[in-house]
């Protein structure tokens, strides 16, 4: 993995474009953001239209909630890409903002990762698991995930999974906490 | 009645079982705060250690951990946008987002103190209904249950605002999840897809942490920085969040009776309430912009619910052995192996000194959890001044964890998977969340509740005075909401020039 300590050299040749997040534009002015709008507002006139499909299979009063929802969620769901589709401004909710949105310049990020490779790193914890088992996932992934993506140096990488493996031990003993064992195993 | 009263108070105050009750509340306090854990799981890890216990001290112990999770569980909602319960969903509405601007101190302040209020104010509540209450709980019947979540689910326009469009598709996505599971009216499992684990449906806990926490985790990782991008007041926070309750304490006063309401009536729960309160302390107000973005009255309200919803809670299960949640309804069992009987036999007699226990370890479990979580809060903000990279493995690992407890299903861990990857979409592509969950707190009730109506009283069970009257009400709410959403409120800069040019005339 190619990472750079922050003080070296950062140039614009430091992240590919993809892996560039766009600042703050505001809403709606992302054109890749737009794309991906419009394919899940499609997507999701499919989702409805599977859910009521399938909902013909249940009887008597248990069909009529899932056909009553995905009926009009299905109204709904086409009103909405029509209007995607057209490009018109919909608004924005106040509680929302694209996560494209959210400031990515590393300000206080100890290490330039690239972007996918974070993303690779944080999937990799649920592959281990079901691999490997909860415990020594937890073992093999903390320490590699603070020290590659997190910049931390060896020994505290070392210190924060102690912790969080002495966390997960008075979980198990004192309220009985049980743990996933690998999928393979179980 | 004051002499049972004293005499109850005197059976709290030795000290074996002042102890029990603080062992309660320090196992309310780390279970509220583990997110995906909560009342129930804390009750039910207690109900084997309770057996030949005097029942006092157990009435303590059990009561003590229920009454304060609602507090505790506010420290992950805002500091990490993670819900630690099902009762404090609502909060990181805004409490999320003024712990991003380093005011995290100041939404916890604000957040206990209403938690108090609120605590207490269903304490007395408890106390005072004791021959008022039954009324009330024999007059809602399925319909009314009904009409009340269909009240709830207008609450969509409000927490939609800016997007309705949005909000309404996202509800329906809620409900079609809730949909998910054995059928409440005829037992038949729809949209398993012959799953086994989702035969009992989708846990709300699982749907928050996979809505809201994964997406989190990846913005967390991806960006490197703190949650909290502004440094903030850390020492006056607190003192100001407490003087923000004390200034709108009528917001508290209301949401503390409305979760009292809420708590009475059997099978609504802590979600409800939350969403409810915040939603009506929303519509409410006069200035409605900074709601989402970080206002405090969005901390406050939903906070006060959800503490007093637990006193309420207590009467139809104590009185009427009618649990109303599923933490109430592990409560019952514990008063049973307790050799306490609920029921009616409760408000008389010896029965009434357990009662009033009930109503002064409520009050006390409050007062003592409010000033731990007081006492844990500025080591637990620092928190949100953690480099994102170094708090998301440990978010992560939490979250796993969390939806494997839920039925040790490895089927769990799997949709948290899923969940996280629909609720980062939704991040990306901007559309509301919190009507999602809405959609789906509301849908298994309102399923269930016009199934009982439809097949009990058919559609005349709708006609009847109360159930009219709650659908007015959401029909004025849906007026208010559409109103609020068609009249966006004007920018700052176009308010300015119109002073200026006033003044230049």
């Amino acid at each position: 993995m190619r990472t750079r300590r922050k003080g070296e050299a950062q140039g614009p040749a430091a992240r590919t474009a993809a892996d560039q997040p766009t600042q703050r534009t505001g809403g709606g002015m992302n054109p890749r953001r737009n794309i991906a709008r419009k394919v899940a507002s499609v997507l999701m006139i499919g989702v409805f239209a599977a859910a009521l499909w399938h909902a013909r299979e249940f009887a008597g009063l248990g069909r009529w909630f899932p056909e009553l929802a995905a009926g009009l969620g299905l109204t709904v769901a086409v009103v909405h890409a029509v209007l995607v589709l057209m490009e018109k401004d919909l608004g924005q909710a106040a509680f929302e903002t694209g996560t494209d949105d959210v400031e990515t310049n590393d300000g206080l990020a100890r290490l330039d990762v690239p972007q996918h490779w974070i993303l690779a790193g944080l999937a990799a914890f649920p592959a281990l698991v079901v691999v490997a088992g909860f415990i020594p996932a937890v073992i093999v992934w903390m320490p590699l995930f603070f020290h590659f993506i997190a910049g931390q140096r060896w020994w505290v990488s070392g210190l924060e999974t102690a912790a969080a493996i002495g966390v997960l031990y008075l979980l198990q003993a004192y309220i009985g906490m049980i743990f996933p064992v690998s999928w393979f195993v179980s | 009645m004051l002499d049972a009263g004293l005499e109850a108070l005197q059976i709290l105050l030795t000290p074996d079982r002042l102890m029990w009750m603080m062992v309660g509340v320090l196992l309310g306090i780390i279970v509220g705060i583990l997110p995906g854990l909560g009342g129930v799981t804390g009750l039910a890890l207690l109900l084997p250690f309770i057996y030949g216990m005097d029942p006092y001290s157990g009435v303590a112990l059990m009561i003590g951990l229920m009454a304060v999770t609602g507090t505790a569980d506010t420290f992950t909602s805002v500091l990490i946008g993670v819900p630690g319960g099902g009762s404090s969903q609502a909060t990181i509405m805004d409490g999320y987002p003024m712990a991003k601007q380093g005011l995290a101190g100041r939404a916890l302040g604000a957040s206990f103190m209403a938690s108090l209020f609120g605590g207490l104010i269903g304490a007395v509540a408890l106390f005072a209904a004791l021959p008022a209450v039954r009324p009330i709980v024999l007059a809602m019947g399925s319909p009314q249950l009904f009409a009340l979540t269909i009240f709830g689910v207008t609450c969509v326009g409000v927490l939609a605002k800016g997007n309705p469009l949005g909000g309404l598709l996202a509800a329906f996505v809620g409900f079609m999840l809730s949909a998910v599971g054995t059928a409440p009216t005829t037992g038949q499992p729809r949209y398993t897809f012959d799953f086994f684990f989702l035969t009992d449906g989708i846990s709300i806990s699982l749907l928050v942490l996979g809505m809201f926490a994964i997406p989190e985790i990846i913005d967390l990782a991806r960006s490197g920085n703190p949650i909290a991008t502004k440094t903030g007041q850390l020492r006056s926070g607190l003192w100001d969040g407490v003087r923000d309750s004390l200034r709108h304490k009528w917001i508290v006063v209301r949401n503390s009776i409305l979760g009292v309401v809420i708590g009475i009536i059997p099978g609504l729960g802590g979600s409800t309430a939350n969403w409810i309160a915040y939603a009506s302390t929303v519509q409410l107000a006069k200035d409605k912009s900074k709601f989402g973005k970080g206002d405090v009255r969005g901390v406050i309200g939903p906070e006060a619910a959800n503490n007093s919803i637990e006193g309420g809670a207590l009467i139809p299960t104590l009185l009427f052995s009618l649990p109303g949640s599923g933490s109430a309804a592990i409560l019952l069992g514990g008063f049973i192996i307790l050799g306490i009987e609920p029921g009616p036999s409760l408000a008389e007699g010896e029965g009434l000194s357990t009662l009033l226990l009930v109503c002064w370890t409520v009050a006390a479990a409050n007062v003592v959890s409010t000033a731990l979580c007081f006492a844990l809060a500025r080591p637990m903000i620092q928190l949100s001044f953690t480099p994102g990279r170094v708090l998301a493995p440990f978010l992560l690992v939490i979250c796993v964890i969390a939806s494997y407890q839920l039925d040790y299903e490895w089927g769990h861990v799997f949709l948290l998977l899923v969940l996280g990857l629909v609720g980062w979409l939704f991040k990306y592509l901007s559309w509301p969340r919190p009507p999602l969950l809405i959609g789906f707190v509301l849908g298994i009730p309102a399923e269930r509740y016009l199934g009982i109506t439809m097949q009990r009283f058919g559609w005349e069970g709708l006609i009847d005075p109360i159930v009219l009257s709650l659908f007015a009400i959401s029909l004025v709410s849906i007026v208010v909401s559409w109103r609020a959403n068609r009249r966006p409120p004007k920018p700052q800069t176009e308010r300015v020039e119109k002073v200026e040019a006033g003044r230049a005339d």
